[in-house]
C-alpha cells in the first residue's frame, strides 16, 4: 500500500531583543549560570511582569511577513504546569486570541511551488536551561534563559516529505533572519521546531494518529527526524499495529527515536487570562509603522536580482537565501560593470574559501569592493582569469589591494607579442612530436603546447594571443 | 455541569495534591454546592449587550523599552534556594513526562 505523509511544525524562535520579554534583564547567551535572573522571571511572589513592546513589534513583523492576518486585540494567558524550569509554574503564553493568524509561505520543491499554511504566531516567554546529571541523580537549573522572549509559529499540517519540511523550515529561518526577528543561532537555540507526523494510506480522507518530536534544533537533525519517524510508522501500519498518541524524543546521534514515559492523562494547562497584564491593541498607525520597517523580502529580492543583475535563477535563490550574502552580492554588484561575474566570484571561490575556514560572510576578509576591483582587472585583460585565483587567495590572506598584489608581484599579462612569440618558437622547437602530431590532425595537442608557454611564463602569457600564435606556427 | 470525583482527582493530580478518599469525597461535595451557587447567581444576572472581557485588567498597551537594567547578584538569585551547586539549583533528577 502507497502511504501519505503529513508533517505540522512548531517552530519556536528567541526574539533578538537585548532585554527579557517581561524584564529589563539581558538575555545575551552564554553568561555564568543565574546572573541574568531578577524577582520577576524568577517568580519571586509580588513581582509584575511588563511586556517588551519590541516583543509585540518583532511577532507583528514576522506576521506580515508571512501574510498572516495581525490581531487587532490580542491578550496573553497563563499556561499551568509544573515543571522546575518553570519558577512560576506557569508559563505565560498566548491562548484564543494570539498576534498573528492565517498567513502562510509558498516554497519550491523539486521544481513546483507549493504553499503552507501558518495557522498562527504567539507570543510567550522561554524557560530556564535544566542540566540532568546521570551520574548524581539530580537536575542543575539555570534560569537565566526564563523570560528571553519567544514567538511559536504554528503551520497547518500541509507538509508531506522531508524535502518539503526543509524548504519551509529555510525559508522561514530567512525570513526571521531578514527582518531581524532572530539571530536563528540554532547551535545556541535561538530556533527550534517540534515536528507533528502522522501517516495513513494515500487518499484517506481522515488523517493518521500522531506523534510529536520536541526541540529539534538543526535542519539536518530536522529532516532525519522526519524521515526516520515516517518510515517507523509506516513499518508499523503495515505490521497491522496501531500508532500511539505519543511525545518521542529525537536522538540526532544515534538516529533515532524514543518514546517519552507519559503520564495516563492528557495535558491540562488550564489557560486562563494573565491577570497581571493588560490587553494588546495594536491599532491601524501602529501598523503601519511596523509595515515600515520590513525590509525586502526573500523572494523579492530573488526576482530583483534576477532582473537587476541579470543573474541565473539558481543563483540569485542561493545568493537571497542569506541577507548577509545577498548584501555583500549588492555592494560589489551595483558597483561593477560583471554582476555576472561577481556572482561566479561568490558562488565558487568565495564560498569555498569560508567553507574551508568555517568563517560566516560578515567575517569575509575581502570587502565587496576589492572583489569588484579583481573582477575589473580581469575584464580589462590586466590579469588573466587563471591569476585572478592567486591574486584572489593574497587578497584572502593580506587584505592588500588587487592592483598592489598584481604590481608587487608582476602579474600582469604578458600581452606583447614580440615576447610570446619567442617563448612559442622555443617551445615548438622543443616539442616537435607535438607539433608533428597538430599537423597530421591531431587538434588536442594543441593544448599541451599552450600549456608549456603558459609554464614558461608562470601564467601570465594572453592565453588568446598565445593560441592564435601557436595555430599560425602549427599549421 | 455535576462534578464529580474523577474530576476532583484530576485537578489534584495536575496540581500536585495528595488528597485522601475522605477529602476527594468532602471536596466533590463542597465544589458541587458552590458551582450550583455560582451557577443560580449567573443564570439571573442580564448580560444582554454586555461585551466579552478579554482581560481582567481594563489598561491597555502597558509596554516597557528594550533597555536593559541590572540583573540581580548570583547569590541574591540562589538565596531561596534549598540546594545549590556551581551557581545552579539544584533539584532531585526529572525527565519529562517523569
Amino acid at each position: 500500500m502507497k502511504y501519505e505523509v503529513v508533517v505540522g511544525l512548531e517552530v519556536h524562535a528567541e526574539l533578538d531583543t537585548r532585554t527579557k520579554i517581561y524584564c529589563n534583564c539581558t538575555t545575551k547567551f552564554g553568561a555564568e549560570p543565574n546572573t541574568q535572573c531578577c524577582p520577576v522571571c524568577l517568580g519571586l511572589p509580588g513581582a509584575i511582569p511588563v511586556l517588551n513592546k519590541k516583543v509585540v513589534e518583532y511577532a507583528v513583523k514576522t506576521g506580515l511577513a508571512t501574510n498572516c492576518s495581525i490581531t487587532m486585540l490580542s491578550k496573553q494567558d497563563r499556561k499551568n504546569y509544573f515543571y522546575p524550569d518553570l519558577p512560576k509554574a506557569y508559563q505565560i503564553s498566548q491562548d484564543d486570541l494570539p498576534i498573528c493568524t492565517d498567513g502562510y509561505l509558498d516554497i519550491e520543491v523539486e521544481g513546483k511551488t507549493k504553499r503552507v499554511g501558518i495557522h498562527r504566531i504567539h507570543i510567550e516567554e522561554d524557560a530556564g536551561k535544566l542540566i540532568h546529571s546521570e551520574s548524581n541523580n539530580d537536575t542543575l537549573i539555570d534560569f537565566n534563559r526564563a523570560g528571553v522572549p519567544l514567538i511559536e509559529i504554528v503551520t497547518a499540517p500541509d507538509m508531506h516529505s522531508s524535502q518539503e519540511v526543509k524548504a519551509f523550515f529555510e525559508k522561514l529561518k530567512t525570513i526571521l533572519e531578514y527582518t531581524e526577528v532572530s539571530d536563528c543561532k540554532m547551535q545556541e537555540g535561538s530556533l527550534r521546531a517540534d515536528i507533528n507526523l502522522s501517516v495513513k494510506p494515500e487518499g484517506a480522507k481522515t488523517l493518521g494518529t500522531r506523534t510529536e518530536m520536541k526541540n529539534l534544533n538543526s535542519t539536518r537533525a530536522i529532516v532525519r527526524a522526519v524521515e526516520h519517524e515516517s518510515k517507523r510508522q509506516i513499518e508499523q501500519l503495515e505490521q497491522g499495529l496501531l500508532i500511539t498518541q505519543e511525545t518521542r524524543r529525537w536522538d540526532d546521534a544515534k538516529c533515532e527515536s524514543y518514546p517519552l514515559r507519559s503520564k495516563k492523562e492528557a495535558h491540562d494547562y488550564r489557560f486562563f487570562a494573565e491577570p497581571n497584564l493588560c490587553s494588546i491593541i495594536i491599532d491601524d498607525a501602529w501598523l503601519k509603522r511596523i509595515r515600515a520597517s520590513i525590509p525586502e523580502l526573500p523572494d523579492d529580492k530573488k526576482v530583483r536580482f534576477i532582473k537587476q543583475y541579470d543573474l541565473p535563477e539558481y543563483d540569485a535563490a542561493y545568493i537571497t537565501s542569506s541577507k548577509p550574502l545577498a548584501d555583500y552580492f549588492e555592494n560589489a554588484a551595483k558597483i561593477s560593470k560583471n554582476p555576472k561575474a561577481i556572482s561566479n566570484w561568490i558562488m565558487g571561490d568565495v564560498l569555498n574559501k569560508l567553507k574551508d575556514g568555517g568563517i560566516q560572510i560578515t567575517g569575509i576578509p575581502i570587502s565587496a569592493q576589492r572583489l569588484t576591483k579583481l573582477v575589473d582587472l580581469i575584464d580589462s585583460n590586466i590579469i588573466s582569469s587563471r591569476i585572478a585565483k592567486q591574486v584572489f587567495e593574497i587578497m584572502w590572506d593580506t587584505n592588500d589591494e588587487p592592483d598592489e598584489i598584481v604590481e608587487k608581484y608582476g602579474l600582469q599579462v604578458l600581452s606583447d607579442s614580440d615576447t610570446i612569440k619567442r617563448i612559442v618558437n622555443e617551445v615548438i622547437s622543443e616539442n616537435p612530436k607535438a607539433v608533428d602530431d597538430i599537423k597530421s590532425g591531431k587538434k588536442r595537442s594543441i593544448g599541451f603546447l599552450v600549456g608549456q608557454v603558459m609554464r614558461k611564463t608562470d601564467g601570465k602569457a594572453d592565453p588568446r594571443i598565445v593560441n592564435q600564435l601557436l595555430s599560425e606556427a602549427t599549421q | 455541569m455535576k462534578i464529580t470525583e474523577k474530576d476532583i482527582m484530576d485537578i489534584a493530580d495536575v496540581s500536585k495534591l495528595a488528597l485522601t478518599d475522605e477529602e476527594v469525597k468532602s471536596m466533590t461535595e463542597d465544589l458541587q454546592t458552590i458551582f450550583h451557587c455560582f451557577k443560580k447567581k449567573l443564570s439571573n444576572l442580564d448580560t444582554d449587550g454586555v461585551k466579552p472581557m478579554e482581560q481582567v485588567s481594563s489598561n491597555q498597551n502597558i509596554f516597557r523599552d528594550d533597555k536593559c537594567e541590572h540583573s540581580l547578584e548570583q547569590q541574591e538569585v540562589l538565596k531561596n534556594a534549598s540546594v545549590n551547586e556551581k551557581g545552579y539549583f539544584k533539584v532531585p533528577r526529572v525527565m519529562e513526562g517523569n
